[in-house]
């Protein structure tokens, strides 16, 4: 359950954003979250509208963009994946390599400012 | 109006990690995570690495668990200079915490930080400490399937400790499963393999984290 942990560095990332914008409301918010991470994006939510609560993000739609990781293998070249594995998923050489899906961001928000 | 943000959700512990860094900096101190499942072996290792490193004083430990100072006693009666961390409810260290801590520990003439993380394969591998050295340890009882289900922690380690090593015989542990899923993420991870129980392998994995260099970044 660490996702209590990651939504509230999001939120405290997100209310410093939207003060150094003079935001008076956040209406929604993207972060981008790799596989590795091991992140479950309903317990992140449920946890992001709780700590949101009374803020200027309460109400905000938090959309979670899942980042896959990149599988490189001999045979088969590079392509994006849902999930880490040990062989190639494609032809089940096990010499492969696997980079990415360790992001975890706040990548863009949607504000409403005074006036 | 839409705010591009591109902001590192890591990036929310900066100040407290710079602080921890500046003050070791200042000390000439070295900072080594160790980080593993509970029951792994983070204690007993530090218990073997304890008599083989050539003066005491030369290494510190902060322990982090939940609750209890059981590991920080066993530290100390190994003549090593330990401080006991009880998180309570948080499965990981915070490095808020651990530089309150180090303010408050006499670091004179050290050379080795030690910080025994809480026993977690999820939330350790999230929060950098500032640590120079990340140390994973993977218990061959544990199952060689830990680096595929916690990916994590693996590739943000440096070193990959295999302890418990004399129970090979008896489990079914394949290495080069356990070894290449690491190495799959992370082909730069050096691979030690222990047994804090007869001593194999404590020697060269001491030296090498009593040479750990100052991370640069």
């Amino acid at each position: 359950m660490h996702e209590y942990g990651i939504a509230s560095s999001i939120v405290e990332a997100l209310l410093e954003a939207a003060k150094e914008h003079g935001a008076v409301r956040v209406t929604g918010v993207e972060v981008r979250v790799g596989v590795l991470r091991g992140v479950v994006p309903e317990h992140l939510s449920f946890f992001y509208e709780h700590l949101a609560r009374g803020t200027v993000l309460e109400g905000s739609a938090l959309n979670i963009v899942e980042v896959p990781v990149d599988i490189t293998c001999p045979g088969c070249g590079t392509f994006p994946w849902g999930e880490f594995t040990l062989s190639c998923p494609r032809c089940g050489e096990s010499g492969i390599r696997v980079t990415g899906g360790d992001v975890l961001e706040v990548s863009s928000m949607e504000v409403e400012t005074e006036g | 109006m839409k705010v591009e943000l591109g902001k590192g959700v890591d990036e929310s512990f900066r100040r407290e990690r710079e602080a921890i860094r500046n003050l070791l900096r200042e000390k000439g101190v070295k900072m080594v995570n160790l980080v593993s499942s509970p029951g792994s072996g983070k204690t007993s290792l530090i218990e073997a690495m304890a008599s083989r490193v050539p003066d005491p004083s030369i290494v510190a430990v902060v322990e982090g668990d939940i609750e209890t100072d059981l590991d920080a006693k066993r530290v100390r009666e190994k003549g090593i200079r330990v401080v006991q961390i009880n998180t309570k409810s948080t499965c990981h260290i915070q490095p808020g915490r651990l530089f309150e801590t180090l303010g408050g520990m006499d670091l004179s003439g050290v050379r080795v930080l030690l910080v025994e993380n809480v026993g977690n394969l999820v939330c350790p591998a999230e929060v950098d400490l500032g640590e120079d050295l990340r140390v994973v340890l993977l218990s061959v009882t544990e199952g060689d399937e830990k680096p595929l289900k916690y990916p994590f922690i693996f590739k943000t380690s440096h070193l990959l400790v295999l302890t418990k090593v004399d129970l090979l015989p008896f489990v079914d542990f394949d290495e080069e499963r356990a070894v290449g899923a690491a190495r799959a993420l992370n082909p730069k991870i050096e691979v030690f393999r222990v047994s804090a129980k007869t001593g194999e392998g404590v020697g060269p994995l001491t030296e090498r984290i009593l040479s750990v260099n100052q991370r640069g970044d």
